[in-house]
């Protein structure tokens, strides 16, 4: 009786343990290879503000707002969308680990992002909507 | 035992005391820090100096695999690196690795955290804003070997 009392206690606690472990094992951002059309040559690329808000949530659980008034430089495009990066402000996503990203947007609605250091593409499993005044070149 | 309990926490304050990092405060030496040659871009690496998590722990930073410097609670450093894809990690329990592009004449700052791990605590990096960065870095001691003090004989030479 006591020794199945032990030995439960100790699965138990074991269970516990690899719980405790598991929490601590963030599930990576989920992304694919794509390739990155520069704007062209000797063209800067349009900027352009965020008129609202812009929050959303990755797979992973993580999630952020993008403020309103945020500055996007367009870098170019992928068969996703156009390839928006942020001036002096921070985006990353995150997951098990930290990528700094690029928002990817078609149609004024923000699909996902491109993660420079990988060259890869990490879609939203639901878009969201991400609306700018442009501002021109 | 009152005693014993006593004595254990002195000894604690003292060995968490032991790992804040000393040195010139940024506040000090930002005016002296060298102008980034237009063909590189900065990193600057620095950790708070809360100590209610982790604060014993100082883990080595590695950039894109090597070895670049010490995180210590309160402290600060930075390397001037060519410019391309980077990838920043710190010897932890568990290993989250921040990755970023370095432009020419980017200025970039990480910030190292400890978080909670199963057995001791787990140091992240993350990219913050400029505006966040130096308001942070204003109280920390610079960590590094790129500044030279000027009373040094090496600084003397130059």
């Amino acid at each position: 009786m006591s020794l199945h009392l032990t030995r439960d206690r100790l699965h138990t606690f074991a269970a516990k343990v690899l719980l405790i472990a598991l929490s601590g094992c963030a599930m990576e951002v989920p992304y694919q290879p794509t390739t990155l059309i520069a704007n062209p040559a000797g063209m800067s690329g349009s900027t352009a503000r965020t008129t609202a808000l812009t929050h959303f949530r990755l797979s992973t659980g993580y999630e952020r707002t993008i403020p309103a008034m945020t500055e996007f430089v367009r870098v170019g495009e992928i068969p996703a969308g156009v390839v928006m990066r942020p001036i002096s402000y921070v985006l990353t996503v995150e997951g098990a680990n930290v990528h700094e990203a690029y928002a990817v947007v078609n149609g004024s609605r923000l699909v996902g992002f491109y993660l420079p250091f990988e060259h890869a593409f990490a879609p939203l499993s639901e878009s969201v909507p991400m609306k700018f005044s442009e501002r021109g070149e | 035992m009152r005693n014993v309990y006593r004595a254990l926490s002195v000894l604690c304050v003292i060995s968490l005391l032991g790992a804040c990092a000393t040195g010139p405060k940024y506040s000090e030496i930002k005016s002296g820090i060298p102008g980034l040659k237009p063909t590189e871009g900065r990193i600057f690496v620095y950790r708070n100096t809360s100590m209610l998590v982790g604060g014993a722990l100082q883990p080595v930073v590695f950039l894109n695999g090597l070895k670049v410097g010490v995180s210590s609670p309160g402290g600060f450093f930075f390397v001037d690196r060519a410019p391309g894809p980077m990838e920043v990690s710190a010897s932890t329990e568990v290993e989250k690795r921040l990755t970023f592009d370095l432009a020419p004449g980017d200025v970039r700052y990480v910030h190292i955290y400890i978080g909670m791990g199963l057995f001791v605590g787990r140091a992240i990096p993350e990219l913050v804003d400029e505006a966040v960065a130096l308001k942070d870095m204003e109280g920390l001691s610079y960590t590094g070997s790129q500044l030279v003090p000027s009373s040094s004989p090496e600084a003397a030479t130059r």
